[in-house]
């Protein structure tokens, strides 16, 4: 082994560190850059989770409980606040919010034509029935209570916590970043087909196969996603997280593990592809030696 | 010669192991330039999941477990409208959303509530009720979580510049001396005769919590109360 040979090799190996993290950067930012842009995953979770049934639970836990002080029977809010209503609700919402992080300045308004109507029915009712005039207080209260509904609906359906982000300016740190990832993912892109033929050119004569650095730029960044998302399943590391509400749970966890899947997959793909490059060119390289 | 023209041509033999321990090799390097260099990426990202996720108390009225009454007010931090130094601050009730205490420094943009709860501590920044109100002249104490809203507040330094926007006017403040104080020492959240600032968390421990708190005391250098009061709404 001469210092041509060591001088060699150190190239080779910063080449290689390079291209591990411009296909992770690649990856990541695509993936985050996918992530921002379109709401599909956090709807498609709302769905699998079944998260409109826990809203509707606590819904319903909280209006049956408000009867005790507001006499309104929980019936003149479920009625139309069903099971349906909230999953359409929470994909509105859902899309709306995503819509602000991309740029739109309108935020989202909770649809309560329907629930509106109700409550001024059932309000318009038990004021015939006990002969209470229709004036100023009577608007007043019916007001406060269509409001007081809102806003509990509103709190309830926005399981990602979107409020809360915007509220302490961390949604706003990520509107319109999509761009900046996809030039981002597009550049580290650029960047590992060019160190990937450089690596191969250099190694078109070497000592140890066309392919044996780029497959070890790709076994490790196999190993950077392969273990840790197979060690947070294997465990079901998010299962613990101290989320009280059952909703915002399951559409958070939901999200969480689907990406950690994602993360697997790519991982393992990524695991057996430099696996097989390093191995091959390894083997390759003995024959014709 | 023939042979040797042979051996030019013919590549290297390795020994065996080589190939198979670079790539170890080259692992444990990125792996552990990806420690060095994630380590602030992933505090921040777990703070901004500690904010938006440890916060389960939904934030309507009434919401509260023990009858709290939390109220989120929409606080304006871009009044452009006739402004006077002298004015009356206006007191919120125990729960309600007052403020948002902003700082460029450190990336601080946080609500303030009226009064401290373990509820409000996961909402935001909480000022005790004990001290004075922005505006009004005394030592304005807010404290927050050091995991979440404070978690770089050690990072602040002297000449820093704070601002707290309120609904009835926006107050200037500049870091003086950074503190540091046993949770039963009460020196710094005392009343003082000029308007103030103390701010204040805990010191960040890996394990359990810690009773040393940190923070800073600033002067307060700008005082403005808003004269529109429908602009500033």
């Amino acid at each position: 082994m001469t210092d041509g040979f060591g001088r060699r090799l150190l190239l080779r190996v910063l080449l290689t560190i390079l291209l591990t993290f411009t296909v992770l950067g690649t990856l990541i930012s695509g993936y985050a850059g996918y992530l921002l842009s379109s709401p599909q995953i956090c709807i498609t979770q709302i769905e699998k989770q079944n998260v409109a049934e826990k809203v509707y639970d606590s819904v319903e836990s909280y209006f049956t409980a408000q009867y005790q002080t507001t006499a309104i029977p929980p019936e003149t809010y479920l009625n139309v606040v069903t099971e349906d209503w909230i999953a359409d609700r929470l994909e509105e919402q859902v899309t709306a919010e995503y819509e602000i992080l991309n740029g739109s300045k309108l935020a989202y308004e909770l649809d309560m034509t329907d629930l509106e109507a109700a409550l001024t029915q059932f309000f318009s009712d038990y004021a015939e029935e006990i002969n209470y005039p229709k004036d100023a207080v009577y608007e007043e209260k019916l007001q406060e209570t269509i409001e007081k509904a809102r806003a509990e609906l509103t709190a309830q359906l926005d399981v990602y916590h979107f409020t809360t982000m915007q509220n302490a300016n961390i949604l706003q740190k990520f509107t319109g970043k999509q761009t900046y990832l996809w030039l981002l993912c597009g550049g580290c892109g650029i960047l590992s087909v060019l160190l990937l033929v450089i690596l191969v050119l250099l190694e078109r004569k070497g000592e140890w196969g066309k392919f044996y650095f780029p497959g070890c730029a790709l076994l490790i960044n196999g190993v950077f996603l392969t273990v840790p998302t197979a060690w947070v399943l294997a465990t079901s590391y998010f299962s613990g997280l101290a989320i009280k509400v059952p909703a915002v749970y399951a559409a958070f966890t939901g999200v969480l593990y689907y990406c950690t899947r994602v993360g697997l997959i790519a991982g393992i793909v990524l695991l057996v592809l430099g696996l097989a490059a390093v191995l091959g060119s390894t083997i390759a390289k003995r024959r014709a030696c | 010669m023939k042979k040797k023209s042979v051996e030019k041509e013919s590549p290297t033999a390795l020994p065996l192991a080589m190939p198979l321990i670079l790539p170890v090799v080259t692992l444990l390097l990125c792996a552990a330039i990806i420690l060095v260099c994630g380590i602030r990426p992933y505090e921040k990202l777990h703070t901004y999941l500690q904010i938006a996720f440890m916060d389960d108390l939904k934030q309507t009225p009434s919401s509260g477990a023990d009858g709290l009454e939390i109220v989120q007010n929409d606080i304006t931090t871009t009044y452009s409208g006739k402004v006077s130094q002298a004015g009356e601050p206006v007191y919120s009730t125990f729960g309600e959303q007052y403020g948002v205490l902003a700082c460029d420094a450190i990336d601080l943009y946080v609500p303030v509530y009226w009064g401290t709860t373990d509820e409000l501590l996961e909402l935001g920044a909480c000022q005790t009720t004990a001290s004075s109100i922005a505006g009004a002249g005394g030592n304005v104490v807010i404290s927050a979580h050091v995991n979440t809203f404070f978690n770089r507040l050690d990072e602040l330094q002297t000449g820093d510049v704070l601002t707290l926007y309120t609904n009835y006017g926006r107050f200037t403040y500049v870091v003086q001396k950074n503190i540091q104080f046993e949770n039963t020492d009460k020196q710094y959240i005392l009343p003082t005769d000029s308007e103030q600032l103390t701010l204040y968390t805990c010191e960040m421990q890996v394990f359990g919590s810690s009773s040393t708190r940190i923070g800073v005391v600033c002067d307060c250098t700008d005082t403005e109360f808003y004269v529109d009061e429908e602009a500033a709404q």
